[in-house]
């Protein structure tokens, strides 16, 4: 008698040790999941990151002034002068409003906190968020040790850490952990089947909603997904729970998002949801039918069904094809047709095709920013099938889409990473079952005890590493590791039950190591790219000089605050929409047009100013009540991305509005984009030459290059001195990488028009020297 | 916070005006020592106007129109000929001095130096080519001009109140070189025109081709620059000399007209040059809202779309040191965003109170208040003002429209149908 119950305090007692062991792993992948993206504040400085963070900063920064309310209401008139920029009405709120929230909360705990430091450690605290989504969402899939081998992989990609490490304020800080968390929740409710789940899986994909236009993916996504059950026959009421009032609730969610409202409805993005809500329907009506009626009457009902349902679908699919064709888009958003058909947007929409990361990655992208977890995948892709459930089924599909979509745009990239990292950790953790429970059944024969063995075994080895493991990462991992495999043999023998056949010892010992080797290696490569190519802020840029030291190129806050402090609050100033975020952030000026591309128009009209002569240019700004122009420079230092390389896609924006300018006119004879003696005319005549090129030579040769030799470029100038009319310099910071000038006011006589009635001037008196004092100079 | 960006000459004007009391210093530059006896009537009339005069030499070494940072005097007379500027004053002072805000009053004659040419030339005004005469063979005085045709009556004034707020009875008497003024200059204009058959020319010489002819020739031009110094270029010394003031006109035809208008005329000139006539003052520029999100607003920070607002100002026109309410029907004033979406015209109360009531657009943006006034002799009055019109906020929408109740009608029986199926399917038994 005292066996069994022995045995079943025995188990409990196992199960506590396990779940204690799953917390600690699941804490541990935390500090690393933040600890690894502070590098940035720890190299540099904890400052906001590059451009869109400026803005979601600023947003945050008026939002702890003046509160929800005023921020939901934002109308920003220092942007997009003189438009002004609805920003309550055309931003997601989510992140703003997260990090409003932590601030807000850490005031009242009395803890005085700027708001800018809480905007630094968002992402961080959110990529920790992310890491528990993840292991929760895979734990719904496959299991304790599928989730904690995801959670601790995507902790360090590399690809989620470029978007993630502190400072980087951007949506997709919270919109990763948001886009898991939802598809944990659907998984839940629909293993689970359970309407308060269903609840919890609105309230998530609002959040989602509001963080990020992202939220698109997961509004096709679950429609595929349940057309895939349709189709395989796994209908059930489970996945009607799950599916159908998120589609109605999450519909009426996106559409109180003002950024998207009546799109919630009318864009094409949303019809596949509603398509496949009606089929759903009719596939549970045809099965309730059928269990009603005998056998023949129902196939007489299903012809009269399909019969009427066809023509009611076909003339609904008239109604929506019409409504859809008369958009020259047809119905879908710019950015999400240029997904669909990747050619799109650099045929049609040259300020999407633009911006660096909407450009396809190159094959080693994929590597540097997944690592081995573009090696598991498709291992992870195939245990999927292994057995295929829903939700094994659904990550599949969503593996499969965001592979599809991160060969479209680098950005995207930030989709596929933790598709591949639940793939990698379920590859990952299943492997590790398979061998250790081979190991186990190698020592012992019988493979009903070889999961007690196994498990102690685990826990031994995960302490031996940890005391001998020189750093927390390898720890951690290594803790994730043994508890992915404790997970896989105890929750879900599955997958090994049926007919497996364990492998010799050797082999497994081999395994064992190769697969731990593969981890070290991936967490060696995390820890270098977090730290040396994903935090550098870039408005601070560093360079090693010969001597070991680092000099650090402080130029773009230093002309900020040039601007801050030397110009009238009111003074508008103009530069290259890569800019206006960060001067409305940290200039507190007006600016013209900014990173928020709305208005195409706006955006050519400045392109057409940089690209015109300076006359010219100097009406444009004048129209636009500019006073002050700044232009990137990088030819001293050798900056390539300034506005010189980004010249040419101002004058396509500017020339796909105002067709008087020509691209060709701007490039060299042989057709190449040069600034020396072989330029185009057009180049050399435009302001964006001139305000760069400016002094230039008079500068100083520089180890020993010639007069006027531009570093980024590689040669010498064409046009060497020249005097500007227009415009005057005002500011050049330390290493020219920020010239700032000042639109010169109307003159105040109208001197030396043309006047044919004119008599010659004869020779005029040469100007007196004076002296300070007024006094001539003897 | 009501941003305001007034390039507003109002400040520089008042300046003048204020120190009109105390006594402004003119500098007057001579060509020859004899011109102060030859012109006193002037110079006389300029120091019973307050004026305080410094009469010196034009090729005075000790000439100082700076010391430091700080200008020395508050206007500057030229009665300027063949000597060039002495001290330390070159043409490119002068221009500095204007471009400071401050006034010139340059009088030139046929010996003019390229050095004074080039000043006037600088300031908009360009005066024809040293050695030349202003002739009109059919216009010459009888008396004066009967050897060389180069003294003229000339009674081709400018029509404005603001310069001439009387009109002359006799012409004026004019001997000296022309002028001219670009044709596309919106700060010159000619004060004193040629008739039909005046040119500038040699006297006593043939000439088939004369540059400056006709009513496009000017003989005194009149500059009202961007900041609203002002400038008054004349091509003669003689019309300022006590002998011009003095003098009969005679017609060629031997009518008597009687005393020329010389007097009236040049102190006309000097008054408006020297900021005592056609100065217009805009103050109490304000806004608010008459109905609409803050009704009674003074200066909103920012105004709601389709608020009923008011727009006013007070302009006053000042002379001889006094000012007047400004009576005019032509101020307009627009909202300007990229493109003017209200231009209307100001009507004004007698009292110099200038305003407009008008409704804004349904359009949100960055919206400037555009007040420019340019009339001609008048000084320049140019006000912005940026005002953003937000757009409705999410609460400030009607709660109820009456084309939704069908809508509230489905949702209220879809509630109602809801609770009704689910009763019934709570409380029947199946």
């Amino acid at each position: 008698m005292a066996g069994p119950a022995e045995a079943t305090s025995q188990t409990a007692q196992r199960k506590a040790f396990g779940n204690v062991l799953v917390g600690f792993a699941l804490l541990c992948i935390c500090v690393l999941a933040s600890s690894v993206r502070l590098f940035s504040v720890i190299k540099y400085e904890s400052v906001i990151h590059e451009f869109d963070p400026y803005f979601n900063y600023r947003v945050t920064r008026f939002l702890s002034e003046k509160g929800f309310y005023e921020t939901w209401d934002f109308f920003d008139s220092f942007t997009w002068y003189p438009l002004g920029r609805v920003v309550g009405g055309t931003m997601y709120p989510g992140l703003i409003f997260t990090a409003g929230a932590i601030w807000n909360v850490l005031q009242k705990l009395n803890i005085p906190i700027h708001v800018q430091e809480v905007c630094v450690f968002t992402a961080p605290l959110f990529s920790a968020f992310c890491a528990i989504a993840t292991y929760l969402f895979m734990k719904e899939v496959r299991g304790r040790g599928a989730g904690l081998a995801s959670a601790a992989i995507i902790a360090v990609v590399p690809s989620y850490i470029s978007r993630s490490v502190a400072g980087s304020y951007d949506l997709e800080a919270v919109a990763i952990f948001a886009l898991v968390f939802v598809f944990y929740l659907y998984i839940k409710t629909l293993n689970t089947g359970s309407l308060a789940w269903a609840t919890a899986l609105f309230f998530g994909y609002l959040y989602m909603v509001a963080s990020w236009g992202g939220y698109s993916f997961i509004a096709n996504l679950l429609p595929i997904h349940c057309l895939a059950c349709i189709v395989f026959g796994r209908v059930s009421s489970r996945l009607y729970i799950a599916y159908a009032p998120w589609v109605i609730l999450g519909a009426l969610a996106a559409a109180n998002i003002p950024v998207i409202g009546f799109n919630a409805v009318l864009m094409s993005e949303h019809m596949a949801s509603f398509f496949v809500f009606g089929l759903l329907h009719a596939a549970l009506a045809i099965e309730y039918i059928r269990d009603m009626l005998p056998p023949r009457a129902y196939s007489a009902a299903k012809k009269l069904v399909l019969t009427f349902g066809s023509t009611a679908l076909a003339v609904v699919l008239a109604l929506v094809v019409s409504y859809v064709a008369a958009s020259p888009t047809f119905g879908w958003t710019g950015r999400s047709l240029s997904l669909l058909d990747p050619t799109y947007a650099s045929k049609y929409i040259p300020i999407i095709a633009s911006v660096s990361e909407h450009q396809p990655p190159s094959w080693s992208s994929y590597f540097t920013d997944l690592h081995i977890a573009s090696l598991l995948a498709p291992a992870g892709l195939l245990l999927c099938f292994r057995p295929l459930t829903d939700a094994s089924m659904f990550l599949l599909l969503y593996g499969v889409t965001a592979v599809y979509f991160s060969g479209v745009m680098v950005r995207l990239m930030l989709v596929l990473a933790p598709a591949a990292c639940c793939l990698a950790g379920l590859a990952l953790s299943e492997v590790t079952a398979y061998l250790s429970a081979s190991l186990v059944a190698a020592q012992q024969p019988g493979a009903a005890e070889a999961e007690a063995p196994s498990e102690s075994d685990g826990g031994v080895a995960g302490k031996k590493d940890k005391s001998s493991g020189s750093s927390a990462a390898a720890a951690a991992k290594q803790a994730a590791k043994k508890a992915a495999k404790k997970g896989s043999t105890g929750a879900s023998p599955l997958g090994l039950s049926g007919s497996w056949k364990p492998v010799p010892k050797d082999v497994a010992i081999v395994g064992l190591v190769l697969v731990f080797l593969g981890l070290s290696l991936f967490y060696r490569h995390s820890v270098y790219v977090a730290g040396e190519m994903y935090s550098a802020p870039s408005i601070v840029l560093q360079s090693r000089r010969p001597d070991g030291g680092v000099k650090v190129f402080d130029d773009f806050r230093e002309a900020y605050a040039w601007l801050s402090h030397n110009t009238h609050p009111d003074a508008k100033v103009a530069s290259w929409w890569d800019y206006g975020y960060q001067t409305t952030a940290m200039a507190n000026r007006t600016v013209i047009v900014d990173n928020n591309t709305w208005n195409n128009t706006h955006i050519a009209t400045v392109g057409r100013a940089m690209a015109s002569p300076e006359r010219k240019a100097w009406q444009i700004f004048r129209s636009l009540d500019v006073e002050y122009v700044f232009v990137v420079f990088g030819g001293f230092i050798g900056y390539p991305s300034d506005d010189i390389n980004k010249f040419l896609w101002m004058v396509r924006i500017g020339g796909g509005v105002f067709p008087e300018i020509k691209e060709p006119n701007y490039l060299g004879a042989d057709g190449n984009y040069r600034v020396d003696d072989q330029a185009g005319k057009a180049l050399l005549d435009s302001l964006m030459y001139k305000l760069s090129y400016y002094r230039f030579a008079d500068c100083g040769p520089m180890f020993g290059a010639p007069r006027g030799f531009d570093r980024v470029r590689n040669t010498v100038i064409a046009k060497q001195d020249f005097e500007l009319k227009y415009f005057e310099e005002v500011f050049t910071s330390e290493h020219w990488m920020m010239r700032i000038y000042r639109v010169l006011d109307k003159p105040n006589r109208d001197a030396r028009l043309r006047n044919p009635r004119r008599a010659k001037l004869g020779r005029r008196a040469p100007s007196k020297r004076r002296q300070p004092s007024g006094a001539l100079s003897k | 916070m009501a941003r305001l960006a007034a390039i507003l000459a109002a400040a520089m004007v008042m300046a003048g005006l204020a120190s009109a009391t105390e006594q402004q210093k003119v500098l007057v530059l001579l060509d020859s020592p004899s011109l102060e006896a030859s012109h006193s009537a002037f110079l006389a009339g300029l120091r019973s106007r307050g004026y305080e005069l410094d009469v010196k030499p034009i090729d005075d070494k000790s000439l100082q129109l700076k010391s430091w940072d700080e200008w020395l005097y508050d206007k500057l007379l030229i009665l300027g000929s063949s000597k060039a500027l002495g001290g330390a004053i070159d043409a490119a002072q002068v221009v500095e001095f204007v471009d400071a805000g401050r006034d010139v009053l340059l009088a030139v004659d046929s010996e003019v130096s390229e050095e004074l040419r080039s000043l006037a030339q600088d300031l908009g005004v360009d005066v024809d080519a040293r050695g030349n005469a202003m002739i009109d063979h059919f216009g010459y005085d009888l008396h004066l001009g009967a050897q060389d045709h180069a003294a003229v009556l000339a009674d081709n004034v400018v029509k404005s109140a603001a310069v001439l707020p009387k009109a002359l009875p006799t012409p004026v008497l004019f001997r000296g070189i022309g002028l001219s003024v670009a044709a596309e200059s919106e700060t010159a204009f000619v004060a004193l025109g040629g008739s039909p058959t005046a040119y500038c020319g040699k006297p006593g010489a043939a000439m088939t081709d004369a540059k400056l002819a006709g009513p496009g020739m000017g003989l005194v031009a009149l500059v009202q620059m961007r900041n609203n110094a002002r400038v008054a270029v004349a091509g003669s010394l003689h019309m300022f000399s006590d002998a011009a003031f003095q003098a009969e006109a005679t017609t060629r035809e031997n009518r008597i007209l009687g005393r020329t208008s010389n007097e009236a005329f040049c102190t006309a000139i000097s008054k408006w040059a020297f900021q005592e006539q056609g100065v217009l003052r805009a103050s109490q520029r304000s806004h608010r809202v008459v109905a609409g999100a803050h009704p009674g607003a003074v200066r909103p920070e920012r105004y709601r779309i389709n608020d009923d607002v008011e727009f006013s100002v007070v302009i006053q026109e000042c002379a001889d040191g006094a000012c007047q309410p400004y009576r005019a029907d032509d101020v307009q004033v627009e909202l300007v965003m990229l493109d003017p979406h209200i231009r209307t015209a100001l009507r004004h109360d007698d009292n110099g109170r200038f305003a407009a009531q008008v409704k804004l657009p349904d359009v949100y943006g960055v919206f400037k208040w555009v007040l420019e006034y340019r009339r001609l002799g008048y000084s320049f009055i140019e006000l912005t003002e940026t005002v953003p019109i937000r757009p409705f906020k999410h609460n400030e929408y009607e709660r109820f429209i009456v084309q939704a109740y069908p809508y509230y009608a489905s949702c209220a029986s879809m509630m109602a149908g809801f609770l009704a199926v689910g009763a019934f399917f709570l409380y029947t038994k199946a």
